[in-house]
């Protein structure tokens, strides 16, 4: 039987965040780290670049092999099926049995599929394994039919236009797509963009039934296509372990501590209440599952950190365009303030004469500023001074916010 | 009054660093952003070096290289502030070049004392009329504060053309310069945060004795160092670059127009970083017709003055790229405004016989009242 001080079942952000916490905290603890993925981190979040070909096979792992040398941590190819908290044991699929005395779960979430009449390859979008399928079926591809407009399906359109493919459609059930990121003006603004790009929207619609080339939508509609992908979201997965509670995710306190002694999650897997309320979350947001990874990591090694309560940031690729997402630019209260044309789009939310959040759509400038903005207070002329020109996001709050670089 | 012991100095530098650690998503913007990854260092390299502080020559050879203009910070989807990280691997690399060490041997170093003041007595004698400002012993009580710092001893001629203006406008002044009021910025983009922050604090102390309203620079760093100053200790001067100043004052000057168009360089520091590159641009149009080099400011390319000569022939490639641009845009000749920008190009375009101008040495120059006898009658 194998033994190690740490044993970290994943391979993610959440994972490499935690390993390299606990490797500063405690130098010569043995680390061990198991995934059934056969890659070590990889840069998930940019794997439509890499289909696109912008990005080399060389730029696609998250760390060098000399890293994990440096770091002192064995890695281990197989799958943890089963973990016996009480005797702080994990089983492997191949028999193999690991000894440990911290356990960390950071195994992730996986591709939902539904099953299609007529289709026999579901092909998805979440590991390294589906983009290599992708890329290689896009050598050939011609016409792609994309089920589900949210993010993850809105990246992967994007990817495949700048790979040159021509005939891309998106079925999406909603009636506009990008939900939750973006409500309905910011769909519109960019469904705009994508319908120039040729992008083919099938709105309020999904995919029925595959028959040869030919795809018929819930409408009627039909669309002809030699390659579906289905970007439909995505669910969390983790061993069986006795006695832990779960939800959708494992739940996890402050400190990604579950309910049993020694056992730790974090990242995708998981999921956390929602502060006075009866409603537990999974995040789907790489710097989440990094700042937990974190957290995790210092409290296996002995530390006492807890998640910190920052207003909600996230800044990625949208389609082909660059966003920032800060705090919670949508919802019922408040005043919202949009600015838009043709080459970036802005929604500043005021509840209470107070910034509560934004989401800006190709121009960034002054978005970490505004993410250390969040609950203070406006200045009165908001709007007016958003629609000059020269206006500068940074300094929302009539505060000189002028994070970015000083 | 100073309030601001310093201490967040190194630490928020570290914080910022360690974001863009944690939000890295893998796109590689910032790389291919990048004037001088002449290795082409993937971020997964410079993420595992960052990561577990063990490093390759590969990335060590990048750091040194790094010239801190940002780039691979306005490049980055995700909003990681690259430079930071690049900023906190330099405080961290184990071998300092030994160009680095001859750059700052006085130049931000109050530790350095008498070397100081043998240098001061022989610098004096080399910038004739300015000498009287070198690290003067009493500053008086001006509502404006001309801030030469080091580059008082700056062979552009800036200091000396800016005080001209402002005797031709009329204005009284105060004159901060010399090694000992050091901004301290040349020590913070070499990663050196112990001085620099020293220098930074002592900066603020001396300016506290002329309790100025304004303080002007015509150096991007010395002003990003002010503005730095201003947040922390919540001063109420208000800091301006030298073209923001000047502005100000065009109506009482009469200004004579340039014939032909000239490029103008955007400082890496005033106009990407700092988001200011208007000012610059409405004073030179004073005096000329103005060409763009690229299609925004934010597309210029650096100087590459703050690797501080560990590859000069890397930067001569920067330079060759900008003389070309130039060039082909049929400029005749380039602005700056930024000293340290000028001082990195005007040996290249020299060569060339194409004119580097300071804006103040221009301004200065096109502002002359008639009869007024030109440089070369001097």
């Amino acid at each position: 039987m194998a033994e190690t001080k740490y044993l970290i079942i994943g391979n993610g952000v959440a994972a490499i965040s935690a390993l390299q916490e606990i490797r500063h905290a405690d130098p010569s603890g043995s680390i061990l780290l198991v995934y059934d993925e056969g890659e070590p981190f990889y840069y998930r979040a940019s794997l439509s670049e890499w289909i696109s070909g912008k990005n080399s096979d060389d730029m696609v792992a998250g760390r060098t092999p000399e890293f994990y040398e440096n770091m002192k941590i064995t890695q281990l190819h197989g799958r943890v099926e089963r973990v016996d908290a009480e005797k702080h044991q994990a089983f492997l699929a191949d028999g193999e049995t690991i000894a440990y005395q911290k356990l960390l779960v950071a195994t992730g979430a996986q591709a939902n599929r539904f099953p299609v009449k007529g289709l026999g390859e579901v092909l998805v979008f979440r590991t390294l394994a589906d983009a290599r399928s992708l890329k290689e079926r896009a050598m050939s591809c011609r016409r792609a039919l994309i089920v589900g407009g949210g993010i993850l399906g809105l990246e992967l359109a994007g990817g495949l236009h700048l790979l040159g493919i021509e005939h891309v459609a998106i079925a999406h059930l909603g009636p506009f797509v990008g939900p939750p990121l973006l409500d309905e003006p910011a769909a519109e603004w960019l469904q705009e963009r994508m319908r120039a790009d040729r992008i083919v929207l099938y709105l309020e619609d999904t995919l029925d039934r595959v028959e040869g080339h030919m795809t018929y939508l819930r409408s009627g509609r039909t669309w002809e296509c030699d390659t579906i992908i289905q970007a439909i979201g995505v669910t969390p997965v983790f061993p069986e372990v006795s006695g832990l509670l779960t939800g959708r995710g494992i739940r996890i306190d402050d400190h990604c501590r579950t309910n049993l002694p020694d056992v730790y999650a974090a990242g995708d897997c998981t999921e956390r209440q929602v502060p006075g309320s009866d409603v537990w979350r999974t995040t789907r947001i790489w710097l989440d599952c990094s700042w937990q990874g974190n957290t995790v990591g210092r409290n296996m090694a002995g530390g006492d950190d807890s998640l910190e309560a920052k207003p909600f940031f996230n800044a990625s690729v949208l389609y082909t365009f660059d966003y920032s997402y800060i705090g919670e630019p949508h919802g019922e209260e408040g005043e919202a303030y949009r600015w838009q044309g043709k080459d970036g789009y802005c929604k500043v939310r005021v509840v209470d004469g107070k910034f509560a959040g934004a989401l800006k759509i190709t121009d960034r400038h002054g978005a970490m500023a505004m993410r250390e903005a969040v609950g203070l207070p406006v200045e009165a002329d908001l709007a007016t001074r958003m629609s000059h020109p020269d206006f500068q996001f940074n300094n929302v709050t009539g505060q000189d916010w002028d994070y970015l670089f000083y | 009054m100073m309030l601001w012991d310093g201490q967040a100095f190194e630490a928020s530098l570290r914080r910022i660093a360690e974001f863009g650690l944690e939000d890295c998503i893998g796109a590689n913007d910032c790389m291919r952003a990048c004037p001088v990854n002449r290795l082409h260092v993937n971020q997964n390299e410079l993420d595992s070096v960052m990561a577990s502080g063990v490093w390759t020559e590969r990335v060590k050879t990048f750091v040194t290289e790094c010239v801190q203009c940002g780039d691979c910070t306005l490049a980055c989807p995700a909003q990681a502030q690259r430079d930071h990280m690049m900023l906190l691997l330099k405080s961290r690399l184990p071998d300092i070049p030994k160009s680095w060490k001859t750059y700052v041997n006085l130049k931000g170093r109050r530790d350095r004392e008498w070397l100081i003041s043998l240098s001061n007595i022989m610098a004096r004698r080399r910038i004739g009329p300015m000498g009287k400002y070198v690290d003067k012993r009493s500053l008086e009580q001006k509502p404006l504060l001309f801030y030469f710092g080091c580059y008082i001893f700056s062979p552009s001629g800036s200091p000396l053309a800016t005080l001209k203006l402002a005797d031709r406008i009329g204005l009284d002044y105060e004159v901060l310069a010399g090694l000992r009021s050091c901004c301290g910025w040349p020590q913070y983009l070499m990663g050196r945060m112990g001085f620099a922050q020293q220098m930074l604090i002592h900066l603020g102390e001396l300016i506290d004795q002329v309790r100025p309203e304004v303080i002007v620079s015509g150096c991007a760093e010395c002003y990003v160092a002010l503005l730095r100053l201003k947040k922390k200790t919540a001063a109420k001067w208000l800091p301006l670059t030298t073209p923001e100043w000047l502005l100000r004052h065009a109506d009482k000057l009469t200004w004579n127009r340039l014939d032909q168009p000239i490029a103008y360089h955007d400082s890496c520091h005033i106009s990407k970083k700092v988001g200011h590159p208007q000012p610059a641009r409405d004073l030179l149009a004073l005096m000329a017709d103005i060409v763009e080099l690229t299609e925004s400011p934010q597309q210029s390319l650096c100087c590459g003055y703050y690797n501080i000569h560990a590859n000069p022939e890397l930067n001569h490639e920067l330079h060759l790229k900008k003389l070309q641009a130039v060039q082909e845009k049929g400029a005749a000749g380039m602005a700056v405004e930024c000293v340290t920008c000028w001082e990195s190009f005007i040996e290249t375009f020299e060569q060339a016989n194409v004119p580097v101008w300071d804006l103040m040495v221009m301004a200065e120059q096109f502002t002359r009242p008639a009869g007024h006898p030109t440089e070369a009658e001097v």
